[in-house]
């Protein structure tokens, strides 16, 4: 009730505002924008305006429509109904070159780009996409994307190809991509979700940067910090509806993840933490000694049943790739892993599962998922050899265990045979996670498993993992947010440059300190 | 309670097969058909009909084991070399005095080999399977004209001939009987097998299957050999039909193979397609050919009819949101 009547008090508010203020101030009006697609009406009557030269925070669970917003914005797909006003004037966006030539950018989450070419041609290819017949001169090209990237405060060689360069580090590349283009407004889609942690301070700098130099920015995430940290006005969408418009000035975040989930979420409290069971004190997997040429080197770790060990470390620091070396998917050139005290030696991801070790990547969209299928294969996936009977396996036993995961991790989607594409993001990575849960593994390795995840989907994975490990499990984790890993873990193990540095308990560690062992800077001061 | 529940499920089985994906090309060729019974005279005989299906029957079977390549993500070239290589293997081992049935069975080896090639380049060499199999066509095709010296083999036993130029019950042809049998089995295999799930997944996402412990490398062997060893079965029985084994038998198949597994559904990227798809699509084909025989429309019209579908087939494929 209460939040009904905030909601109409917020929507009362902008109707008022957008009245008195007319249009002048506005770049783009959205005006009643309805959008449905079979079975579901992912925009329904959304009107926004977002003001010239200033950051517009859209916020929302997945699958509130911002994605579908985007689309509507950057001409991918058309709009079933309303208006939307450039500069005052009526326009229609058909397609992505429509909204390019009004100067509307649009950087995706995961964002298309050609690993073949290198940075600079990457960056200016939709120039280059205009000039059908002319001669390129390389060397001003590249200077033009060194300058563009050092603006960024990033030492990227432009002639280098893509392929060569972290998610990270593309990411960049696409954002400097938009800037390259002459336009008014870009819209930003999850931008930090790859980017690591040293990078994000640099990244607001060059947004600030930005809109000082008179950018209009419509900027999409699930991060609260980073929207109170960057963003003028906030608009919360929730399931297709606009619920509210405001100025960041005049609320606060715990307000705004109300209105993101419809209810109230209690405030992460330390307190409330669940305490991991210590009922079992054994070790479950022991690392000796770990070597990877470049990446590892000499990494030990140990982990208890029932615990919860996040692994914290910037990119390059080995922590991906030692949870893949202990899986069997990277081969390791010296060391010792041991499971429930028997040596494992892991070549191929079979050994892993057949082991009891389930591995969640970080991407599940190339690593994690089969698109093309439905749900329940998805789940079965990793299990069809057990769901089988001499070979054959009858749709009733995908069936059966995509239902039973389905309901556990409670998925949204209208049947098991739905195919996965359809589903959002949070309930996609709910289907990665539903698949290694029906490995019925004893040891969860989770590569950022909720990247891209929306807060209400991430608790709910936070819960699941907890249940699972109290069981009798463990769970070693990465994240891409370290406030995760704090308030999640019971354990922190940092590294850095593929040596461990450090090993906290939840409770005395802090961004602070991690923070130091993560980026050296505690290596550096100790005089090592 | 019971009733309501039966008449449920005879409704969801009606709506699902409204909803297949085959319906896309089952529709086109229940039109063609319908279209050629006013058109052509004698097209809606008996004698016509088993014709039609026996002269698909041989493409239909390497068709089979295409789309099994096609599934993950791969193509086979070499398949219509493949096929007059396996006739011919078994052709001189027969004139040369070994009985059928080994001769049959060494020469699907053969073919069998052939398969085994191109998965090692391709699984270890790490070659791209377009490059790998069009060089395995010239090789299989060069080596039978090297083995033939160009020569036909004539003088096949009766019992071999039987199988392509045979009627079961004095009606049905013995090649027609096969490609049903194939094809049942390989519908079966990819509904309701861990192999026929593997070949799916590791067509849709590559990646995602070898993270989940699906051995990648094993599951592209077994893709190339089955394709070989049906490109084999359909050389066998072609020639079988013909009554002589001639080395330039085929050449040309692989394209309109290729074609057929399209236009029934399957895409170039893996993933997606079926038996059934693959069925029509060879079906779709063959009625064509057949039509345009019937209504005394010349050969050159055939190809080009056959390229329209091909276009069409992938259009209304892309229209309906499978990646072509």
């Amino acid at each position: 009730m209460i939040a009904g009547l905030v909601v109409l008090v917020f929507s009362y508010d902008t109707e008022y505002n957008r009245d008195s203020d007319g249009y002048m101030e506005s770049l783009i009006e959205f005006k009643n924008i309805s959008k449905s697609f079979p079975g579901v009406q992912a925009l329904a009557d959304v009107s926004i305006s977002v003001e010239r030269n200033s950051i517009h925070a859209l916020v929302g669970e997945n699958g509130a429509g911002k994605t579908t917003f985007i689309n509507i914005c950057g001409g991918i797909e058309t709009k079933d109904s309303g208006d939307i006003f450039w500069k005052g004037r009526m326009v229609s966006i058909r397609n992505a070159r429509d909204a390019k030539e009004l100067g509307i950018s649009v950087v995706h989450q995961h964002f298309p780009q050609c690993l073949n070419l290198t940075v600079a041609q990457n960056i200016f290819m939709s120039e280059f996409s205009e000039t059908t017949v002319g001669f390129l001169n390389w060397n001003t090209i590249n200077k033009r994307a060194y300058d563009l990237l050092s603006d960024f405060g990033v030492d990227l060689n432009p002639a280098m190809p893509l392929r060569k360069l972290t998610i990270a580090q593309r990411q960049v590349v696409e954002i400097c991509k938009a800037l390259a283009m002459d336009v008014d407004l870009i819209i930003m889609d999850e931008p930090t979700s790859a980017l690591p942690l040293k990078e994000l301070h640099s990244f607001f700098e060059i947004i600030t940067r930005l809109k000082k130099s008179g950018m209009t920015i419509i900027y999409v995430s699930h991060k609260l910090d980073e929207i109170f940290r960057i963003a003028d006005t906030i608009t919360v969408l929730r399931d297709g509806r606009e619920v509210a418009t405001v100025p960041k000035a005049d609320t606060t975040p715990s307000e705004i993840a109300t209105l993101m989930v419809g209810r109230r979420i209690e405030e992460l409290d330390e307190h409330k933490k669940p305490k991991r069971s210590s009922a079992r004190r054994e070790l479950l997997l022991q690392v000796e000694n770990l070597q990877m040429e470049q990446i590892l080197n000499g990494v030990s770790l140990d982990v208890e049943f029932g615990e919860i060990v996040g692994l914290a470390g910037l990119q390059g620091s080995g922590c991906s790739e030692l949870l893949k070396a202990v899986f069997g998917l990277m081969p390791y050139d010296d060391g010792y892993i041991y499971l429930k005290g028997k040596k494992l030696e892991p070549d191929t991801a079979r050994d892993g599962i057949d082991a009891g070790i389930a591995y969640v990547p970080t991407d599940r969209h190339v690593e994690g998922l089969n698109l093309i299928m439905s749900v329940g294969e998805n789940i079965a996936l990793a299990e069809f050899k057990k769901l089988s009977t001499m070979g054959v396996i009858w749709k009733k036993s995908i069936e059966k265990i995509g239902m039973r995961y389905v309901e556990q991790l409670d998925i949204k989607s209208r049947s098991v045979w739905e195919s996965v594409n359809y589903l959002s993001g949070g309930n996609q990575q709910k289907v990665v996670i539903g698949k290694w849960l029906a490995t019925e593994p004893v040891l969860l390795l989770l590569d950022d498993p909720t990247r891209g995840v929306d807060v209400g989907a991430k608790e709910e994975i936070h819960k699941i993992i907890r249940l699972i490990v109290h069981e009798g499990r463990a769970c070693v984790m990465t994240s891409s947010e370290l406030p995760e890993l704090l308030l999640f873990c019971d354990r922190i193990v940092t590294m850095y440059r593929g040596s461990i540095t450090g090993s906290f308990h939840a409770d005395e560690a802090t961004e602070d300190t991690i923070m130091h062992y993560i980026t050296g800077a505690e290596e550096i001061a100790g005089g090592r | 309670m019971g009733h309501t529940v039966d008449s449920e499920k005879r409704s969801d089985v009606a709506m699902s097969i409204f909803r297949a994906k085959e319906m896309g090309v089952f529709i086109p060729l229940v039109v063609l058909v319908i279209a050629l019974a006013f058109l052509a005279q004698n097209f809606l005989t008996q004698d016509n009909i088993f014709s039609v299906l026996r002269a698909v029957s041989f493409e239909g079977i390497v068709s089979i084991g295409m789309l099994i390549v096609m599934l993950t993500a791969g193509l086979d070239l070499s398949v219509a070399s493949n096929m007059a290589f396996t006739g011919i293997l078994a052709s001189i081992l027969m004139t040369n005095g070994i009985p059928t049935f080994p001769a049959i069975i060494l020469s699907l080896v053969g073919s069998a080999c052939v398969g085994l090639v191109n998965g090692f380049l391709i699984n270890k060499v790490k070659l791209g399977a377009i490059i790998v199999t069009l060089g395995m066509l010239s090789v299989v095709r060069g080596l039978s004209y090297i083995i033939t010296q160009g020569m036909p083999i004539v003088d096949l036993p009766a019992n071999f001939t039987f199988l392509g130029q045979g009627l079961i019950g004095g009606l049905v042809p013995v090649p027609i009987l096969f490609y049903v049998i194939i094809s049942a089995i390989c519908h079966f295999v990819l509904k309701y097998t861990v192999l026929g799930y593997h070949f799916f997944s590791v067509g849709g996402n590559e990646t995602a299957s070898r993270y989940s412990g699906i051995n990648v490398e094993r599951v592209r062997y077994f893709s190339y050999l089955i394709c070989s060893v049906f490109a084999g079965i359909g050389g066998l029985l072609l020639i079988a039909r013909l009554g002589v084994a001639q080395p330039s038998i085929a050449v040309g198949y692989e394209l309109s193979i290729i074609a057929a597994v399209i236009i029934g559904g399957a895409s170039l990227q893996g993933g997606e397609g079926s038996v059934l798809g693959a069925v029509i699509g060879v079906l779709i084909i063959g009625v064509i050919r057949n039509g345009l025989v019937l209504m005394n429309i010349g050969g050159f019209y055939i190809q080009f009819a056959n390229g329209m579908m091909i276009l069409a087939a992938v259009i209304i494929n892309r229209l309906r949101g499978i990646r072509a």
